[in-house]
């Protein structure tokens, strides 16, 4: 294979990956009788209509509100807690260190499914059906586990010389933690929090379970839900899709160096 | 119930904070409906009206999803969660046993002596009324009084009045109904089985849908689609707008659908049909009449409400004559009442002569009024919509149908003291096979951990003072993630074990041993979805991890456009998985971009539904999959490349290797592992299916689409039932904990070697 031959599959690659994407936004600003004229889009006579609608009148700001909160304080609390839990997991030396990160493998593998049940019947019996505690909570089981994942494989790459240099000078392992490895390790922080949002943001299946209307319907739910009694009003869904997107691509093409490496470490030296 | 476990991580969950609605100044009743269209207009026209007479109250309109379905999934969500709101819920006819015999609804309490004896024998369960009806509806046959002489009394002959209409006119369309998988499609059926004589359930409530009748119904309406052809395949997924729109522009000859469709077809500005068409009776075949089947909404106060007198006073407002009357203007709603029959005003409401309809409303069929109807109406949707979509033949179709809805009647009646203890008695033996199951997998856990090299520990002072902190780091994270994984798991095991039935809270839980793991074994629905689930692991992540490749080697060598190209990538990993479905599903509607390149390309016939073949309904989903995710596959295969030393390809071309040599001999054995990974890891997320099948077909046609997670999401959610869900659960758990294994095995094996 030459170099030529690896352009024109960079080339055609690129290409599938942008038409759906070009498409939907273009369908997004087309007017009804233009998205089901039969003949093609085009750019003469776009319009913001479907937007409009879409805010005004589906209300779309609310599951707008209800993922930002979710997706962000699931974050904070993963990093909160995965922070101290990835440290240890890739510097200190203890008995089982093995198990508990086989354990957090394990339980970023699980079928989602699986669970539904019993946290129903958990979040029922705690009356949180319907609240923000019972979408962060079930959020945790998957963003947890690979929010530590991340932050793991990104602790091992940091220079270990430097804590050791630190400790010799009489700190103490805490300290070394929170004066030299948390300044050293934002971006792999800021990167794994990043991930770990995404996730949430996109994530379906509890949030179709553990809501029962509007007031906590996250972005994918509401999404799905636009359908009308009889017909899909598609110009709206095309909207409130791009809608939905646009957040995870900003912070993708924002942070992309750091996510690839981050993911890639995690999954090649695994 | 206070769990050790979950208190820790409800204390965390404290520091989130939790918000729940605030009081409100004045007494606030809710009232849930539909939010679009005419529906809307009149609800909201009427509450105004209420709130200007009772200026003391705070009425609030909580808008629900339009398709029954969807509704009735959020109504026994909202009942089953206990929330307070809404106060009153527009049910439909069907569901009334349902939320009345699970505790949700409040007596009504209301006078209903004026109210047709159909509509109100509807609200009664137990002897007691827990609804009043709103409005009702009749399945009809519309004609078009141009292109038909008379209304065809048989089916047979709507099949040659529609084939002779289309013949001399050149109209698109002979006959259309409704025939989407939902329960629409049960009131069609409903309407040909009375016309063939048959009924759903006999008197004493036993399963007869399969008769040598309903078989034949079946047939006919299947020929509607296939032998005589007067009805387009498109029908299969259509509701009753997308018929009413084709009748409207006068693309069809006959149209089966509910009253409404009158004053919309008569005075709606676009509609081409105005004072040419007609409506009729449903025809009949020999030895049957014709049926028409009863709906209509009711409204109800939920169990939970807050103020039951007030929402009281609003249901007695909205179904007092004067606002029926109105509704009937706004929105084409037949009355309730008996006497808002007589008013002189109601003929101009409607646009047709009353009592012609009152007549066919007297008689009209009522489905079966059992507790039960929601999980019978599914299993009949599915068995009528695989005949209809070819997956079976009608008589196969039905008496498959038939056989579970037998099942699920006699579940009904299991009460604990009737089944239980002889049921965990001749189960015994499958409990002891999951225990082990259960048990093999941990011992299977810990050989595979055996073998490993420990490292040898060092006792000093300083390697205690580690791993205290090293534990004391974990904590939160050990916390969460055994109260909110390992423990449910655990109580998923023991509620399968329990009968556990949302919907009949009076049976208790008592332990009916694998009783539930018997009724998932036993059901050829599990199976299917099970090897349906496999098969999609099969086909996207090969076709994954082969594109994928591809990708990688190509990207490889181009090292400018890496960058740029790696960006890209990253997108569709990290867009929405609903939104890729929404993407391919609009691609792949009958006028679609994807679909209409499919059939110039020749692949399809043109006007192909794709949703409504088991074959083809794959197609977008398996697309949608691959798009999705062979990026992602693609750049971590990528990274591996990266990580071969150039110095192997060196010697190789010394060694005078081609280049499939050299992608035989150096590039695969160096991307073992990756691929390994790779493998695992899209094929474990494979296994999960939902959101994309959620979104693109729902698991139809038929169930021909529908995986494990979506079966197992449906009895947990549409059929409440929580002990048959829990041992789904467990199962699909034990699946994947199997698959995992295998593959560490693998991983473990290649390292070695490597």
């Amino acid at each position: 294979m030459n170099g030529r031959l690896g352009w024109i599959v960079a080339l055609a690659f690129a290409a599938l990956l942008a038409l759906p994407l070009g498409w939907v936004v273009l369908a997004s600003l087309s007017p009804e009788h233009v998205l089901f004229g039969g003949g093609g889009l085009g750019i003469g006579g776009l319009s913001l209509e479907h937007y409009v609608s879409l805010f005004a009148r589906q209300n779309f700001w609310l599951p707008i509100r209800n993922s930002l909160v979710v997706a962000s304080a699931t974050t904070l609390a993963c990093l909160a807690i995965g922070g101290g839990a990835a440290y240890a997991l890739a510097r200190l030396e203890f008995a089982g260190r093995g198990l508990v990160l086989g354990a957090v493998l394990a339980v970023s593998m699980f079928p989602q499914i699986s669970i539904v049940q019993p946290l129903y019947a958990l979040l029922r019996s705690a009356r949180l059906i319907d609240t923000y505690p019972g979408l962060v909570l079930p959020y945790l089981t998957f963003a947890l586990p690979l929010t530590v994942w991340l932050l793991v494989s990104y602790f091992r790459q940091l220079p270990s010389e430097i804590e050791q240099a630190a400790m010799i000078d009489g700190a103490s392992r805490m300290r070394v933690l929170v004066s030299i490895v948390l300044p050293l390790s934002l971006p792999g922080i800021v990167s794994s929090g990043i991930v770990a949002f995404i996730y949430c943001w996109n994530e379906f299946l509890f949030a179709l379970s553990f809501t029962v209307g509007p007031e906590r319907q996250t972005v994918p739910v509401a999404v799905a839900f636009l359908r009308g009694r009889h017909q899909v009003p598609w110009g709206e869904v095309f909207a409130a899709t791009v809608v939905a997107t646009a957040p995870v691509v900003a912070l993708v093409l924002a942070f992309q160096r750091r996510i690839v490496e981050g993911l890639a470490s995690g999954a090649v030296k695994s | 119930m206070p769990h050790p476990i979950l208190a820790v991580v409800l204390c965390l969950a404290g520091l989130l904070v939790g918000c729940s609605p605030g009081g409100a100044a004045l007494p606030r009743v809710t009232v849930s409906g539909s939010a679009s269209g005419a529906e809307a207009d009149v609800l909201a026209t009427q509450l105004a009206r209420f709130r200007k007479q009772n200026p003391g109250i705070d009425v609030v309109m909580i808008p629900a999803p339009e398709t029954a379905d969807e509704r009735h999934q959020l109504y026994v969500q909202w009942s089953n969660a206990r929330v307070g709101e809404p106060d009153i819920l527009q049910l439909d006819v069907v569901w009334l046993q349902e939320f009345a015999a699970a505790g949700w609804l409040l007596p009504a309490e209301i006078e209903l002596d004026d109210f047709l004896p159909a509509a109100r024998a509807a609200t009664i369960y137990e002897g007691r009324s827990y609804a009043v009806p709103w409005f009702v509806d009749v399945g009809m046959l519309y004609y078009r009084t141009d292109l038909v002489e008379r209304p065809p009394a048989t089916f047979d002959e709507l099949y040659a009045q529609a084939a002779a209409a289309q013949e001399r006119t050149g109209i698109d369309y002979g006959f259309v109904f409704q025939a989407a998988r939902y329960e629409g499609l049960v009131t069609v059926f409903l309407e040909y089985l009375g016309g063939f004589g048959g009924v759903i359930l006999g008197p004493d409530g036993s399963v007869e849908v399969d008769s040598e009748r309903g078989v034949r119904a079946l047939t006919s309406l299947y020929a509607a689609i296939h032998d005589a052809k007067v009805a387009p395949p498109a029908v299969l997924s259509w509701q009753e707008e997308q018929t009413r729109f084709a009748f409207q522009n006068g693309r069809a000859v006959f149209m089966r659908n509910w009253p409404y469709a009158y004053s919309l077809l008569a005075r709606d500005p676009a509609s081409k049909v105005a004072g040419r068409f007609d409506i009729a009776p449903m025809p009949a075949a020999p030895g049957g009449s014709p049926t028409a089947t009863l709906g209509g909404q009711q409204l109800a106060i939920s169990a939970h409400a807050q103020h039951p007198e007030l929402a009281r006073a609003l249901v007695r407002f909205l179904t007092a004559p004067e606002q029926m009357l109105e509704r009937a203007r706004m929105a084409g709603h037949l009355p309730a009442r008996r006497s808002v029959y007589a008013h002189p005003d109601l003929e101009a409401a409607i646009g047709f002569e009353p009592n012609r309809i009152r007549e066919i409303v007297e008689h009209a069929t009522p489905r079966p009024l059992t507790p039960a109807y929601t999980e019978l109406s599914q299993t009949l949707q599915l068995g009528v919509h695989r005949a209809l979509t070819r997956q079976a033949t009608p008589r196969a179709a039905l008496s498959a149908a038939a056989d579970e809805m037998r099942r699920i009647s006699s579940a009904l009646a299991l009460g604990p003291e009737r089944e239980g203890p002889s049921a965990a008695r001749g189960s015994a033996a499958l409990v002891w096979v999951v225990l082990g199951a259960l048990g093999a997998s941990v011992a299977a856990a810990v050989w595979f951990r055996r073998g490993r090299p420990r490292p040898t520990r060092s006792r000093s002072r300083r390697a205690r003072a580690e791993a205290r902190l090293a534990w004391l780091l974990l904590l939160p994270m050990l916390a969460v993630v055994l109260g909110l994984a390992l423990f449910p798991l655990l109580r998923a095991f023991h509620d399968s074990l329990h009968l556990y039935d949302l919907r009949r809270p009076w049976l208790g839980r008592p332990f009916v041993g694998a009783l539930n793991y018997e009724t998932v074994v036993a059901s050829a629905r599990f199976w299917g979805a099970l090897g349906r689930t496999l098969g999609f692991v099969v086909a996207s992540v090969s076709l994954e991890l082969a594109l994928g490749l591809l990708l990688a080697l190509g990207l490889h060598r181009t090292f400018r456009a890496r960058g740029a190209v790696r960006t890209l990538a990253l997108v569709p990993w990290a867009i929405p998985t609903v939104v890729a479905a929404l993407t391919f599903r609009f691609a792949f509607e009958t006028q679609g971009p994807g679909a209409l390149l499919a059939s110039t390309l020749g692949l399809v016939e043109r006007g192909q539904n794709w949703f409504s073949d088991e074959r083809l309904a794959w197609i977008p989903i398996v697309l949608a999959d691959v798009w999705k995710t062979t990026p992602f596959v693609a750049l971590l295969l990528l990274a591996g490349l990266q990580t071969i030393p150039k110095e192997l390809y060196e010697a190789a071309a010394v060694d005078g290797a081609g280049p499939l040599q050299r992608l035989r001999y150096v590039t695969l054995p160096g991307l073992r592992s990756v691929i390994l990974v790779a493998l695992i890891f899209r094929s474990l997320d494979a296994f999960r299916v939902f959101d994309l099948v959620y979104v693109l077909t729902q698991g139809g046609p038929g169930v021909a689409t529908e995986p494990i997670a979506l079966y197992t999401f449906g009895v947990l959610l549409q059929y409440l039932d929580f002990g048959r869900g829990a041992a789904l659960s467990v199962l699909v758990f034990l699946v994947t904990f199997g698959m995992a294994l295998v593959y560490v095995r693998l991983i473990g094996r290649s390292e070695v070697n490597a």
